[in-house]
């Protein structure tokens, strides 16, 4: 019978708990520490996407023009790094900015939110013939492991357009994301109710009971599947395979949060974003290579009106978020393994509309990568002092995408083949190395 | 009419090739047993490739791909009993006939529209407008409204009286811009918003052509008069205009490849000039795009695919097999149930989807037919009919109990942009389908209203098997099947009941790919 390394692990700490009467507390605790340095041994990878959907502002975030006129209210903060200025709404991660490289020089073509998140979730424009798979989908088919019983992709409240922007495409539905959502409104502790439904069987159904209807299900599948091997039949077959295997495992307490202390739940912040990186951190710590958390309920982000206050609450959640989950993360060895990517469908424009707002600008925005593989503490690229124009370090969606591969390890170049048996690159563009371990 | 097929397009027309080359024919010749000339196009590409047809599918696979399809839900257990028993040689052709003038036919048309024509996203509280709108379409197709008409209708709709269509333009924000690319998508298969930023990558779309198409749509505005139930109206008042993007270049409307002005319309009302062309033959892709929308349906996938790209990049499989498609809809005048009927006629549309020997053959050669995957309303519609059996509710036995659950579960399913060739739910989804409240009720020995439906004494393990498969697949079971099932049923080493047993199988079923899939 095959194991799984997580068996084995357990088995390990359940010898070391049997013996540790014996050789006193202390070497205990440090055989625990070689089996958790053991588990954090292997090549896993992980990459988070911090999706900030409706298009975050980059210069009430990351790249401030405090002396122009175009730099809004906002105030910028010294960081952890010298010469490095976030705003200062982001005070929890102007400390970990040694970990940031900031992308001054993002510019795209496309000022729609729908295609704008086509373009830099999958790097391509909408609307061709080959169906592009999102960024997610062939990062973490690169990424999985194949023994795991969680989801290799999973997205924490998805924003409007998942469907299209967030598609395995040709891929095909077995690296589809797994959504988490919300359900119902927070519970009496306020915090953010994210939830798998339906983890158990129903309640008369024991495992034995359970088992036995296993067994012939299997028999019908496997009948149909050799007269029916067409793509929907086997993907189904796949997709309740890994359901299956979820319900059988204890993998599938990573979902739960009511395990955290409401310490560590309250650190994360209430809302569904805090709440979903500290999901992020469960999924991670139990192999899970691909997690996206969404910040901005709808479109959120896209704050035509009112912009500094909408932004200013958006960066609360942002802050205590994102930087959460990087000291989390450290804590446990994790943060040198998971490379986080913060973007969103494109920036803001520089100049404040009559409403207090800022609109769609593609043409001179911010993204930032962060952890594994990322050379930290410094911005790359620059704009103009307006803000207008990007004026040092220009680069596309490919090249962002190029970047985040090669830092997880993974060659942009190799190829998944698309309908009709054309190779297709996971990113065309050229990986930025001075932002790269 | 004699001259259809040859009416000179203004636009450059790809594929019009094909039918140019035949029109020494008479249109009698041509459309004279147009399901033979369907299928001649299909074997005529089969022969250069040497692709070996399925044979023809069995009665139970027929009734249940035929109910799905047509019906848009599983053969309720005794039409499907009735039809296998049936043994007249041309009960298939009555099966289809009186599915198609049924008004199930024009109620599952009116959801596949409704779907097609309201942005994925919409909010959930737009529901009274999308009902609206799902009455106004059934209404067309209870009538059998030519296409042109009813997508003319659709396209001038505005005022109190066109409440339905309304949702179409609101959801949209009645934007030109997102109008123009719907419209564009829907009505003529091709990606005009593609177009919006810089001249299309792929096909001959230039910049212009798209804003001057948004032109049509600038003057909507959102009718004043409240109406009764919360629903909205919209109308057209003169004065918006769209602008070519960074410039102040007003856009006057103009039909995409066209280099003149269209004619110009007494009242100024845009929407009308443009229905003038687009929903009439006199525009290449209109027929074309609706002719490929049938086959998708009919077929799992379109003879272009996507049924939205229709693009020179995007060659159709069957470039003769479309053209004729389309032609033989302009000489029906536009009657989509006419091209229901012939295509339901098609050898094609009557091959088994199961493969028993060598390879399958590719998904576009249609050489044996596509499994679909069913829509989330199919599924639960197909398990409301034939195994809740408005049991919903044991508690609190009402109607409304199972509207709720149904669209709890069409909301947890929803999968908007999905082709029936895609499986598209992941595990969170299919953990509901397995332990969620509708399986729940489905097997429950206290609630499931089949398994109490076959309590009844007279009733042999054999029979309640046998019914079982057919409420749930649509088949009886093979003989290694009824044996397997069967032992489940008499196994000694479990304590069960025999209702829970029942309720496993029950289970079982309702889990399969096969229970998932229009065969």
């Amino acid at each position: 019978m095959f194991q799984s390394p997580i068996f084995n692990r357990r088995q390990t700490i359940a010898g070391a708990v049997s013996i540790g009467g014996a050789i006193g507390i202390s070497q205990l605790l440090q055989s625990i520490a070689a089996v958790a340095a053991e588990a954090t041994e292997n090549d896993q990878r992980h990459c988070v996407l911090l999706w900030m959907s409706g298009g975050p502002s980059q210069l009430d975030t990351f790249d401030m023009k405090p002396k122009h006129k175009n730099g809004g209210s906002f105030k910028e903060i010294a960081t952890a790094v010298p010469g490095l200025r976030f705003s200062e709404h982001l005070p929890q991660l102007a400390k970990q900015a040694d970990q940031l490289a900031i992308l001054r020089g993002m510019a795209t073509k496309e000022g729609d939110h729908q295609r704008g998140t086509t373009v830099m979730r999958t790097g391509h424009s909408a609307g061709g013939p080959v169906r592009y798979p999102a960024i997610g989908c062939s990062l973490s088919k690169s990424l999985r492991n194949p023994d795991s019983k969680l989801p290799h992709y999973v997205t924490v409240a998805p924003g409007p357009f998942a469907r299209s922007s967030q598609s395995p495409g040709f891929l095909g539905p077995k690296f589809a994301a797994t959504s988490v959502s919300v359900s119902g409104p927070p519970a009496a502790n306020n915090f953010a109710q994210l939830r798998v439904d339906h983890l158990q069987p129903h309640g008369f159904v024991d495992s034995e009971r359970f088992e036995r209807r296993l067994a012939l299900w299997e028999s019908m599948q496997a009948s149909y599947l050799k007269t029916r091997n067409a793509p929907n039949i086997i993907a189904q077959d796949t997709v309740y395979r890994s359901a299956i295997d979820m319900l059988g495992s204890d993998a599938k307490d990573a979902f739960d949060l009511s395990a955290e202390s409401d310490t560590v739940r309250e650190a994360y912040g209430r809302g569904t974003f805090g709440q979903g990186c500290l999901m992020a951190r469960r999924l991670i710590e139990r192999g899970v290579p691909l997690v996206e958390v969404t910040l901005g309920d709808g479109l959120g982000w896209d704050t035509h009106a009112n912009n500094f206050e909408q932004v200013q609450r958006l960066c609360e959640q942002l802050d205590a978020g994102w930087a959460t989950l990087m000291t989390e993360l450290s804590d446990r060895g994790l943060l040198e393994k998971t490379t986080i990517l913060w973007a969103g469908e494109f920036g803001r424009t520089p100049a404040i509309n009559s409403n207090g707002g800022r609109d769609h600008f593609p043409q001179a925005f911010s993204c930032v990568l962060a952890g594994g593989g990322v050379a930290g503490g410094q911005a790359f690229g620059a704009t103009s002092p307006d803000g207008m124009e990007v004026i040092e370090g220009k680069m596309d969606q490919q090249d962002l995408l190029a970047t985040l591969c090669k830092a997880l390890g993974v060659d942009p170049k190799s190829e998944n083949i698309a309908e009709g048996g054309r190779p297709i690159a996971i990113a065309e563009g050229n990986p930025i190395d001075q932002v790269l371990l | 009419m004699m001259r259809i097929v040859c009416i000179h397009f203004v636009l450059t027309l790809i594929v019009s090739i094909g039918s140019v080359g035949r029109c020494g024919e008479t249109t009698g010749d041509r459309f004279a047993s147009p399901s033979d000339r369907v299928d001649q196009y299909l074997s005529e590409s089969w022969q250069e490739t040497a692709t070996r047809p399925s044979p023809r599918s069995g009665d139970a696979e027929f009734c249940r791909r035929a109910w799905l399809d047509l019906a848009g839900v599983a053969p309720p257990v005794w039409q499907l009993r009735r039809f296998l028993a049936d043994p007249s040689g041309d009960k298939r052709e009555h099966l289809i006939e009186s599915l198609l003038n049924s008004s199930r036919f024009a109620t599952h048309m009116a959801h596949r529209w409704n779907e097609f024509l309201l942005p994925a996203e919409t909010a959930d509280d737009r529901q009274v407008d999308a009902t609206a709108l799902h009455a106004w379409l059934r209404k067309q197709f209870l009538n059998n409204t030519p296409y042109d008409h009813l997508v003319g209708g659709f396209l001038t709709a505005g005022g109190k009286s066109d409440q339905g269509p309304a949702i179409f333009y609101t959801s949209r924000n009645l934007e030109p811009v997102k109008l123009a690319a719907a419209t564009s998508r829907l009505f003529m298969g091709v990606q005009l918003e593609c177009a919006q930023c810089h001249d299309h990558p792929f096909a001959r779309w230039t910049q212009d052509d798209f804003w001057s198409f948004a032109a049509f749509f600038a003057q909507l505005q959102l009718s004043e008069t409240n109406l009764r139930g919360g629903g909205q109206a919209i109308e057209d008042r003169s004065g918006a205009e769209v602008m070519f993007p960074d410039s102040d270049r007003v856009m006057a409307p103009r039909y995409p490849g066209a280099t003149s002005p269209p004619e110009s319309d007494p009242t100024d009302f845009r929407r009308r000039q443009l229905t003038i062309w687009l929903a009439s033959r006199n525009n290449p892709y209109f027929a074309r795009a609706a002719a490929n929308r049938v086959w998708a349906h009919l077929f799992g996938r379109g003879l272009v695919e996507p049924v939205d790209a229709m693009d020179s990049s995007n060659p159709p499989s069957h470039p003769e097999l479309l053209q004729y498609l389309a032609d033989y809809l302009v000489e029906q005048r536009f009657d989509l149930r006419e091209l229901y009927r012939m295509l339901t006629r098609t050898q094609a549309y009557h091959r088994t989807s199961a493969i028993s020997e060598g390879e399958r053959p590719r998904a576009d050669s249609f050489a044996a037919m596509n499994v679909k995957t069913l829509s989330a309303s199919q599924y639960f519609d197909s398990l409301s009919q034939n195994v809740l059996l408005g049991r919903f509710n044991a508690a609190a036995d009402s109607p409304q109990a199972e509207q709720a659950v149904r669209g709890e579960f069409l909301r947890r399913m929803k999968a908007p942009e999905a082709e029936p060739s895609d499986y598209p739910h992941g595990v969170v989804q299919v953990l509901g389908m397995m332990n969620g409240p509708e399986m729940l009720v489905a097997t429950a020995e206290k609630q499931s209203g089949l398994i109490a439906s076959m309590e009844a004494p007279f009733f042999s393990d054999s029979d309640r098997i046998e019914t079982l498969f057919l409420a749930c697949l649509s088949r009886p079971p093979s003989d290694t099947e009824l044996e397997m099932f069967l032992a489940h049923l008499n196994d000694a080493s479990a304590e069960q009941s025999s209702a829970a047993r029942l309720s496993d199988l029950t289970w079982i079923l309702l889990n399969t790919a096969e229970c998932f899939v229009c065969p």
